[in-house]
């Protein structure tokens, strides 16, 4: 959800990113977010978009030190070091690559709860892209 | 009458206690800060606008109404041209056939975009409105008057009846300013030559002379310095005034300054009083407002100012300047 991706890209799947639109398939309900062409369980290519709540809890993590980012995150890790991102599981069910942000390492663990919120992902081509990243339940 | 239906505020990530400047330059140019709140390096005006009005509509459940206009009050939106308030449509409705107004300018900017939501209320009749106001000024790291600038951000959700605040009266004064606080086309950074005009204490002044001849509110919500502050209530007319100091804690959030104010005194007020915020800069927008019956209901249902205030993580003067990419080669600074 949050590394390179084209422009046109991105800005097709805005509602995705900003709102947490998921696709519900029309024939089974498997929910599909990000969305997808087609439904993972039953091949149908019908969905009706349905908001989900921005909360689930951390399947699992990962913590990226000095270096190791992807290039669009480069400045970033300098000015603030180590990157915090894993798969969170969705309240309504589905699992997704996300990046951590205001996580006090030494919490960050399985099973945390996190609830979504739109930051600023990164900054190429001259350009500002926004996105859900997830952070700690006060 | 129209006003306010719900409110909500947002607070960056982090804060910096005003010792740090005292430890790194000697002193600290923000007399009477305590600490500010500053974005970390993800966050900006519009996800603190995002962040405050998710906040705002949250209260209202499923009772949120459709809004027919956003209006985006900042000084420091990270586009020139490409509406911000585009942005923040997307990211809090689902529908399109939404006005956004951007205003910008002066630290003005915040009021001036919850007037202009109530004006839109009242020249249409049962429509609501939503202000959203947000802002992370950014100076040279060398300047003194740098040493203020923190970010917030706030949202106002505004319908034909106002549960939460009914409005009264706005009063404005414009006047222009040479020299204090302004930033050129083109430019990350504002400036200010530092020229002890009195700007600001003439524009109270003129806001004073205004709301000499309306009912005195009980209290003021001030986009003001804690300097200012202290004089504010005698050139309003008004010494008896319970004046919020949010300044102190957060530093100056430009055009969310007085939203700000406004939330925190919001969440103190008891139905029936009044309170003028009054954000200052290049002239003054004051806008009254009288405490409704539903304040206290829906300020239980989220966040009071004070607790966003001690949430923030404490970090040290080296972080901020990285965290606000002033020690960058990359960005210098670009917000
Ligand atoms: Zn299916």
């Amino acid at each position: 959800m949050t590394s390179y991706i084209s422009l046109p890209t991105y800005s097709s799947n805005i509602d995705e990113r900003l709102r947490m639109i998921a696709g519900k398939c029309n024939q089974c309900g498997t929910l599909a977010y990000p969305q997808r062409p087609v439904c993972i369980k039953c091949g149908q290519n019908k969905f009706e978009r349905v908001p989900l709540s921005g909360e689930g809890k951390i399947y699992t993590f990962s913590v990226v030190n000095g270096g190791g980012a992807p290039s669009e995150f480069d400045e970033e890790q300098t000015m603030t070091g180590d990157v915090y991102c894993g798969i969170v599981e969705l309240e309504e069910g589905p699992r997704v690559m996300v990046r951590f942000t205001d996580i006090n390492p030494e919490q960050l663990k399985i099973g945390m709860k996190v609830r979504a919120v739109v930051r600023r992902l990164y900054d190429q081509e001259g350009f500002l892209r926004y996105g859900a990243k997830f952070t700690q339940v006060a | 009458m129209v006003g306010i239906i719900s409110y909500g505020a947002s607070l960056p990530a982090l804060r910096l206690p005003a010792t740090a400047y005292k430890e790194a330059w000697g002193a600290c140019g923000a007399r009477g800060m305590v600490q500010k709140a500053f974005c970390s390096y993800d966050e900006d005006a519009v996800t603190l606008g995002i962040d405050a009005a998710r906040s705002a509509l949250g209260r209202l459940g499923n009772n949120q109404p459709a809004i027919g206009a956003l209006f985006f009050g900042v000084t420091a939106p990270p586009f020139d041209e490409k509406p911000s308030a585009a942005t923040l449509a997307t990211a809090l409705f689902d529908y399109k056939n939404i006005r956004v107004t951007e205003i910008s300018g002066s630290p003005q900017a915040g009021m001036q975009a919850i007037n202009s939501a109530i004006e839109y209320c009242q020249s249409n009749n049962g429509r609501s409105a939503l202000a959203v106001v947000a802002d992370a000024p950014t100076a040279p790291p060398d300047a003194t008057f740098e040493h203020a600038l923190g970010a917030a951000g706030a949202a106002f959700v505004i319908g034909p009846d106002g549960p939460v605040a009914e409005f009264l009266k706005c009063f404005s004064v414009t006047h222009e300013t040479f020299g204090s606080r302004f930033r050129r086309r083109g430019e990350e950074m504002i400036s200010d030559l530092e020229l002890r005009t009195r700007d600001n204490l003439i524009s109270i002044e003129e806001v004073g002379k205004l709301t000499a001849t309306s009912d005195v509110p009980k209290r003021m919500a001030l986009g003001v310095d804690a300097g200012l502050t202290r004089g504010v209530g005698r050139l309003l007319g008004n010494s008896e005034a319970i004046v919020d100091k949010i300044w102190t804690e957060i530093g100056d959030a430009g055009a969310a300054a007085a939203p700000c104010a406004l939330v925190a005194t919001l969440d103190i007020m008891t139905a029936n009083e009044t309170v003028l915020a009054v954000g200052v800069g290049a002239g003054a927008t004051a806008v009254a407002f009288r405490a409704g019956g539903g304040l206290s209901e829906n300020r239980r249902k989220g966040r009071k100012f004070s607790e966003l205030i001690k949430c923030g993580r404490v970090a040290n003067y080296i972080d901020y300047l990285k965290h606000k990419r002033l020690l960058s080669s990359r960005t210098g600074g670009k917000g």
